[in-house]
C-alpha cells in the first residue's frame, strides 16, 4: 500500500508532531522534522505492507530525525523548551502538569513513554520500533512511570 | 480517568502549524541549514563570515536580492526572497543549467547573549559544508571547494569520522568531520555531519581524506 503523501499527512500530522515534539521539546524544530518525515515519505520508494507498518515507520522517521535534532541542540547547550508550553491552551492545570512532568523526563524515557501513552503501543511493539530489547523498554517505562509519580503524586494513577 | 487518557489530553493540545502538505521537491538540496533556527555563537558565525571570502550581495529590486556563495564545491550566485519569518527562499542555476531551490535561516546568538537573524549570506554559508547522496548514489563530503567521495570510507556503523588539511594565507589546521547516517530498515533517511578543530576521541580513529 501506498496512501496519497498529502493524505496521509492529513491523517497523521497531528501524530508525527506530537511525537517529535516529545523528544526535541521545541515547536520550530518538531514542525522541521514533520516535514521532513512526510518528505522521506514522498521521496522513498518503499512499499507498505499495511497501515500498522506505514504508521509506524513514520514513527520510526520523525522520533529518529527528533533525536538527532535534540542531540545537535544538547551539543551545542542550548535549552530546548521554549515558551511554547505556555501558549498552549490545556483544558486543565493538571494537563499541563502533566506536558511538564513529561517534557521534564530523562530523553530516553520520554519517546518510550509517548509511544506507550499517546500512541498505544505495547512494549513489544515499542521495542521493534526502536530497536530496543523489550527489557530495556519495560524499564524506561517503569522508571518512566515511577518519576511521573513522584512529580505528580496523586494526579498520575496507580494503574498502568 | 485513565493514565492514557490524560496523556492523551495533555498532548493532544499539540497542532502543527503545518496544515497541508505540499510538494516541494527543491528539499531534496536541503541538507544541514534548512529552515532550522540554529543558535550560533557569534565566532562560529564570525568564522563563517571569514570564510565567505567573496561573498557580496547586489539588490536586484527590493524584494530580491543575489548573494554568491559555496554551494556544492563551487562557488554560484544565488537569488534571496525574505520570507518574513526571519528565514529565506534561495534559487540558483546548477552546473546542468537546471533551477534548484531551497530554503535556510537561523538565528546567531551575539557576544551579549542577543539573539539575531542570520542575514542571507551566512544561512547560505552553511551549503559551503554539507554531505550529499547523489542521484549516482555516491556520498560526498562537500567542504567549500572541496569535493570527497566518502560512500566506500564509511563505517558499520553508518559512522564516519574524516580529516584533511585547510589552509589558506592566513593559517592552516585540519578539519575533523564526523559524518553520521540514519539507515531506517535499510534505506538512508537522513545524513548530518559536524566539523571541529580539535576530533572527537583519538585522532587515529579519523580517515585522512587528502593523504
Amino acid at each position: 500500500m501506498r496512501p496519497d503523501t498529502q493524505v496521509l499527512f492529513e491523517r497523521y500530522r497531528q501524530n508525527v508532531y506530537a511525537a517529535a515534539f516529545s523528544v526535541c521539546q521545541n515547536a520550530a524544530d518538531a514542525e522541521d522534522v514533520l516535514q521532513e518525515t512526510f518528505l522521506q515519505y514522498h521521496k522513498t520508494n518503499k512499499d507498505f505492507n499495511d497501515e500498522q507498518h506505514l504508521r509506524a515507520w513514520l514513527l520510526r522517521v520523525a522520533l529518529s530525525r527528533a533525536t538527532d535534532v535534540w542531540r545537535k541542540r544538547k551539543r551545542r547547550q542550548e535549552a530546548p523548551l521554549d515558551d511554547y508550553s505556555e501558549t498552549l491552551a490545556f483544558p486543565s492545570p493538571e494537563s499541563s502538569s502533566l506536558f511538564d512532568a513529561v517534557m521534564a523526563l530523562p530523553d530516553n524515557y520520554r519517546s518510550v513513554i509517548h509511544l506507550f501513552y499517546y500512541e498505544d503501543y505495547t512494549v513489544a511493539e515499542i521495542a521493534k520500533l526502536l530497536h530496543l530489547s523489550q527489557s530495556n523498554v519495560k524499564t524506561r517505562l517503569s522508571r518512566g512511570r515511577n518519576l511521573l509519580k513522584e512529580s505528580l503524586k496523586e494526579d498520575w494513577n496507580d494503574d498502568e | 480517568m485513565t493514565n492514557k487518557e490524560k496523556y492523551k489530553e495533555a498532548f493532544g493540545v499539540l497542532r502543527p502549524e503545518t496544515e497541508q502538505w505540499e510538494v516541494q521537491p527543491m528539499k531534496n538540496n536541503i541538507k544541514t541549514f534548512k529552515t532550522k533556527r540554529i543558535l550560533a555563537v557569534a565566532a562560529v558565525v564570525v568564522i563563517l563570515a571569514v570564510a565567505a571570502v567573496g561573498v557580496y550581495a547586489a539588490d536586484v529590486g527590493g524584494i530580491q536580492t543575489t548573494v554568491r556563495g559555496w554551494l556544492h564545491g563551487a562557488q554560484r550566485d544565488v537569488a534571496v526572497s525574505e520570507r518574513g519569518d526571519g528565514g529565506y527562499d534561495f534559487e540558483y542555476v546548477d552546473e546542468n543549467g537546471n533551477k534548484q531551490s531551497f530554503s535556510g535561516g537561523g538565528v546567531a546568538m551575539e557576544r551579549n547573549g542577543k539573539e539575531r537573524s542570520l542575514t542571507a549570506e551566512e544561512a547560505l554559508e552553511g551549503g559551503g559544508f554539507e554531505v550529499v547522496k547523489g542521484d549516482d548514489g555516491r556520498l560526498r563530503l562537500y567542504y567549500y571547494d572541496k569535493i570527497f567521495d566518502i560512500t566506500d570510507l564509511m563505517g558499520d556503523n553508518a559512522v564516519g569520522r574524516f580529516r584533511f588539511k585547510e589552509s589558506d594565507k592566513v593559517f592552516a589546521r585540519t578539519v575533523y568531520v564526523k559524518v553520521e547516517q540514519d539507515v531506517i530498515e535499510g534505506e538512508l533517511t537522513s545524513c548530518s555531519m559536524s566539523t571541529s578543530s580539535v576530533p572527537d576521541g583519538s585522532r587515529a580513529d579519523y580517515i585522512w581524506l587528502d593523504k
